[in-house]
């Protein structure tokens, strides 16, 4: 595993690296979508904390957005453009912008009438597809918080089928496109964006099967390893993820950060640490985990209160799985990180 | 100005739009014969197709008709414009109230007949050329770009500030990469407050969360920027918010653009711009806040039922304050945002004084001032006495005509008189266009820009020879009598010679004074009232009993000479054959006759220093003339002289009779403002009686 490893190292784009003056390698990720579906309140909403609520008076956005997410583990670009433009407006330098992109997000307003969205939304992917073939394809069934469980089902798979036959029918290529349904006003938009990252991670699958190992070694039921500043999970183990249990994981993550920040400031004014953990016991005979792997990731994990967990065991296998990680995310200041 | 300006925004509907265009459009016959094609903006320069005419408003121009040599333009518009303002443009962009302005419809215009510059104000400009390059200045302004913050930048560039937009410009790496970074999450560290993090995630609406970010959303946003390319001009973008309560976020994006090929034009003007479409804006943000305090108290509040809260909200505790709801209208026009009918108009002046400041500061310009007397005689003067009087040239008896200011016509808005001295040159124009045929004045016009200079040396001339005769007092004589309202009489068989000597001798005289006839073959009676200068031929027979008059004789010693030079008497010997009965030798000489001959034998005072001191001297006197008019309404004669000073008792005669040089029209402001005061005062008079 070590020589796999080792191969990886050369093209690794996330974690911290304070030395790094080139932050144009950093995978790209574009949202597009029409006026008012969304796409500003799902970046505020996910990378800088906004309150749902407040995101009804968030202003139209007129600029080609670009944030740069680096403070947290995962270390990418996002581009926002504004509904009302078309990307592909040669002024823009759509080459220049669609090479480097990894990820293309395409948010549709479930609320709203679809036909016009899905017809933008298979131009866009086929423009982009022809400029870079490497380009991951993304749609998120937004605001879906306002449609009953049979309509969003039927929503997506009516978005789901027109966009695959209208694609196929454009340029003949059966385009890999995962869709998502997604609301601000609970977890599914953190889930969705943890998906669309772990697509940029080229670690994932040693992380997932370092994730499967500890689960097999300590018992445990679900795994997740967040970075704990964004709630997006970078990998989980190999079984399905249940949402209540990933809502769950949110939650204990606030839980511990909220109590962390009040009784736990250290003297350098940071609440939290790679020592942090905390265990909390669930009525339903589950109990909780939650382990720092360093500065920026956090194992969380649950596990049935079968009088087995100890204490010991656990930390022995949390130690091995963080060498693995280490193992996977070799940087140049691991002293500072890891 | 080789720049054009324009007002575009952000169209919640259609994204970025130009939504008004002014553009300077000149007379360019010279540049189009020249044999290097122009690169400049100017619209005539376009090679596109002829298309539709733009509908103008029309504006009435009134001063201006006359003046302009073309009244029917050759794009076969009836207004008074320069350049051509033929409409090439075709824009095939959807729009809605919020990115329009005059759409198909008349749109504005204002003519600096100064410089010969047309500024039109349309929705797009009327040239291809230049609405491609400002459609990109209006994209790359709201949607690109990063302006430099106004507060803290100082106005300066995008240097400092993420300048990350998908611009070949922009492009350049920063040294620290690690402070430019536009959104970072989570690196405000969380003290003193001690709120958890995810708190934020959960916590109502705070009742001024929305307006706290939007606030720092707009300092982000508003500023100025330069940007731009050798392919697609160069642009000086103002970007600003302008509130609105039923925009999304409360604000509607604008940005002002100043496009031009001259990146060094913008640079040197960068604070100019910075203050003068700053202005526009805080004129636009004025208007629309109080829209905005107006119409937000009409919007209902968020309730309970409207805002979405977690599950366990009641357990853990929060409550929190219902906020505004959002009425969105995405289609509200600049007018109805600012609430200003006539706001086009507005924008169309600032955006016109904007891009002609620049134009005027490379040009000097002499302000007008109070019109004096003779600017105000002239106007009442016949054309004939104008033509005998020469009084066409700038330089005559006062600095006429030096400036011609501006015009702005624009119906309904604006309307203003010709100026003045436009008004007086205008008469003296139509005056020399209306010359007789057998008129004997000078015909060449290029000499004609010396003849009050050359009537000023003939001036000289007379004085240093009458003061070197044998009679020195001559001098003193000649003009006592001329200044006191005697007459002159010429003799000489040269007309032309009786002309210059005559013309010489009433720059002496305030223009209401000069009653001329240069030549006359024949004294009749009647002229010794009806002129008091007048010429004729040798031994010209005047009566006796006509006193006062002082004769003059002028006689060229070469006849050839008069021929070649009609226009100086220096070949001329002039003496006096007639002195008037009171020459003035019984007492002291009038102020201004000491005066006169003390500048005319200095040899240091000539040309225009010596026309500036005429004038200036008449000026004075007439002043003095003046008030002695007036006072002669109140007073009784003998009391009139103590109340004006600087008149002494020799001086009397002089004032006296130059109020007959005043205007009529001074005189009956006088005689007007007389009757007014006593109609006023006769009510006063009769409750007095009755008491």
């Amino acid at each position: 595993m070590d020589s796999d490893l080792e191969e990886d190292f050369d093209d690794y784009h996330y974690g911290i690296d304070e030395d790094d003056d080139y932050p144009d390698s950093r995978p790209t990720v574009i949202l597009m979508g029409h006026k008012r579906s969304g796409k500003t309140s799902i970046r505020k909403v996910v990378f800088q904390k906004m309150s749902p609520n407040e995101t009804m008076f968030v202003e139209s956005t007129a600029r080609i957005t670009r944030d740069t997410i680096c403070s947290s583990f995962i270390n990418f670009e996002t581009i926002e453009f504004p509904g009302q433009m078309c990307p592909f407006d040669d002024s823009l330098d759509p080459i220049g912008i669609f090479q480097k992109c990894e990820a293309l997000l395409f948010i549709i307003d479930a609320q709203a009438e679809l036909q016009e969205p899905i017809a933008t939304l298979v131009e866009y992917f086929c423009r982009a597809y022809k400029i870079n073939q490497n380009i991951k394809f993304e749609v998120f069934v937004h605001k879906a918080d306002g449609l009953t469980e049979e309509a969003r089902v039927e929503t997506k798979f009516n978005i789901y089928h027109q966009v695959k036959e209208t694609i196929k029918d454009q340029i003949d290529v059966d385009l890999q496109v995962t869709y998502h349904l997604t609301s601000i006003y609970d977890h599914s938009i953190f889930e969705a964006f943890s998906k669309v990252v772990q697509n940029l991670v080229k670690q994932l699958p040693t992380l997932e099967r370092l994730l499967d190992v500890f689960n097999n070694s300590s018992k445990v039921t679900k795994s997740f390893l967040f970075d704990i500043l964004s709630k997006i999970y970078i990998a989980t183990d190999s079984e399905p993820v249940e949402m209540s249990i990933y809502e769950l994981c949110c939650d204990m993550i606030d839980v511990t950060l909220d109590l962390s920040s009040i009784y736990g400031v250290s003297e350098n004014g940071s609440n939290y640490d790679e020592r942090s953990s905390s265990v909390i016991r669930l009525k339903s005979e589950q109990i909780m985990f939650l382990r720092q792997v360093n500065k920026h990731l956090a194992l969380v994990f649950i596990m049935k209160e079968d009088g087995n967990e100890k204490a010991g065991f656990i930390d022995h296998n949390f130690g091995v799985f963080k060498a693995g990680i280490e193992q996977v995310f070799k940087v140049k200041n691991r002293g500072v990180n890891f | 100005m080789q720049a054009v300006m324009a007002l575009c925004h952000f169209c919640e509907n259609h994204g970025p739009r130009i939504v008004m265009t002014c553009q300077p459009v000149r007379d360019v016959e010279e540049k189009e014969s020249s044999p290097n094609p122009s690169t400049s903006l100017d619209p005539s320069t376009s090679d596109s197709p002829p298309g539709p005419i733009v509908p103008l408003i029309k504006f009435d121009g009134e001063c201006e008709f006359h003046h302009r040599k073309q009244t029917k333009s050759e794009d076969g518009t009836s207004y008074p414009h320069y350049g051509n303002c033929t409409k090439f443009t075709i824009d095939l962009d959807d729009r809605c109230s919020a990115c329009s302005s005059f759409r198909n419809g008349p749109c504005l215009l204002s003519n600096d007949h100064q410089t010969r510059t047309s500024y039109i104000s349309s929705e797009v400009a009327l040239q291809e050329r230049v609405y491609e390059r400002v459609k990109i200045a209006c994209l790359r302004s709201l949607s690109c770009e990063r302006s430099g913050d106004l507060e803290e930048n100082g106005g300066t560039n995008s240097s400092k500030t993420p300048s990350k937009a998908p611009s070949k410009s922009s492009s350049k790496k920063p040294a620290t990469p690690r402070k430019w970074r536009p959104e970072v999450i989570h690196e405000e560290p969380i003290n003193g407050t001690r709120i958890p993090p995810s708190a934020t995630v959960l916590q109502e609406p705070k009742e001024d969360g929305a307006k706290k970010a939007l606030i720092k959303e707009k300092e982000e946003a508003d500023g100025c920027v330069i940007f731009g390319d050798v392919d697609n001009g160069y642009c000086f973008a103002f970007v600003f918010r302008v509130i609105d309560a039923k925009a999304r976020g409360f604000h509607r994006l604008f940005s002002l653009v100043v496009v031009t090929n001259d990146l060094t034009f913008l640079t040197n003007n960068f604070e100019y711009f910075k203050t003068t479409l700053g202005g526009i804006k805080t004129d636009l943000q004025t208007l629309a806040q109080e829209v905005y305090s107006k119409e937000i108290l009409l919007i209902p509040k968020l309730t309970d039922e409207d805002i979405h809260k977690p599950e366990y909200q009641n357990m853990v505790g929060k409550s929190g304050t219902p906020n505004t709801k959002m009425a969105i209208q995405t289609d509200r026009s600049l007018t109805a945002v600012t609430a200003t009918e006539e706001i086009w108009v507005r924008l169309h002046r600032h955006m016109m004084w904007t891009l002609r400041s620049p134009t005027l500061a490379f040009r000097d310009r002499v302000m007008e001032g109070k019109p004096t007397q003779d600017m105000m005689v002239l106007l009442e003067l016949d054309q004939s006495q104008i033509v005998e009087l020469e009084l066409h040239h700038p330089n005559q008896h006062s600095s006429i005509c030096r400036a011609l200011p501006l015009m702005i016509e624009i119906q309904n808005y604006q309307r203003c008189r010709p100026s003045f001295m436009r008004r007086v040159h205008l008469k003296n124009e139509a005056a020399l266009a209306t010359r007789p045929d057998n008129f004997e004045g000078l015909e060449n016009e290029v000499i004609k820009g010396e003849v009050s200079m050359a009537q000023l040396a003939n001036l000289k001339i007379i004085a240093s020879q009458l003061n070197a005769s044998n009679e020195p007092e001559d001098l003193d004589i000649l003009i006592h009598t001329l200044v006191t309202g005697g007459q002159v009489a010429v003799e000489s068989r040269e007309k032309e010679c009786c002309r210059q000597f005559l013309l010489a001798i009433s720059n002496l005289l305030p223009i209401g004074c000069i009653k001329l006839a240069t030549y006359k073959d024949q004294y009749l009676p009647e002229y010794s009232s009806r002129f008091n200068l007048i010429g004729g031929p040798h031994n010209m027979d005047i009566p006796l009993d006509v006193s006062d008059v002082i004769v003059v004789r002028v006689m060229p010693r070469d006849l050839s000479i008069v021929d070649s030079d009609k226009m100086s008497l220096e070949n001329c010997v002039i003496e006096v054959r007639r002195r008037p009965e009171n020459d003035g030798s019984g007492g002291g000489l009038p102020q201004i006759v000491k005066r006169y001959r003390d500048l005319l034998l200095d040899a240091d005072v000539r040309d225009t220093l010596l026309e500036s001191v005429l004038r200036t001297t008449r000026e004075g006197w007439m002043h003095k003339a003046k008030i002695c008019y007036q006072m002669k309404h109140h007073l009784p004669a003998s009391e009139i002289f103590k109340h004006i000073t600087g008149v002494g008792y020799d001086d009397r005669q002089v004032v006296m009779y130059w109020t007959a040089g005043l205007s009529d029209a001074y005189k009956q402001h006088v005689i007007a403002s007389l009757q007014h005061t006593r109609h006023m005062s006769i009510p006063q008079t009769s409750t007095t009686s009755s008491r």
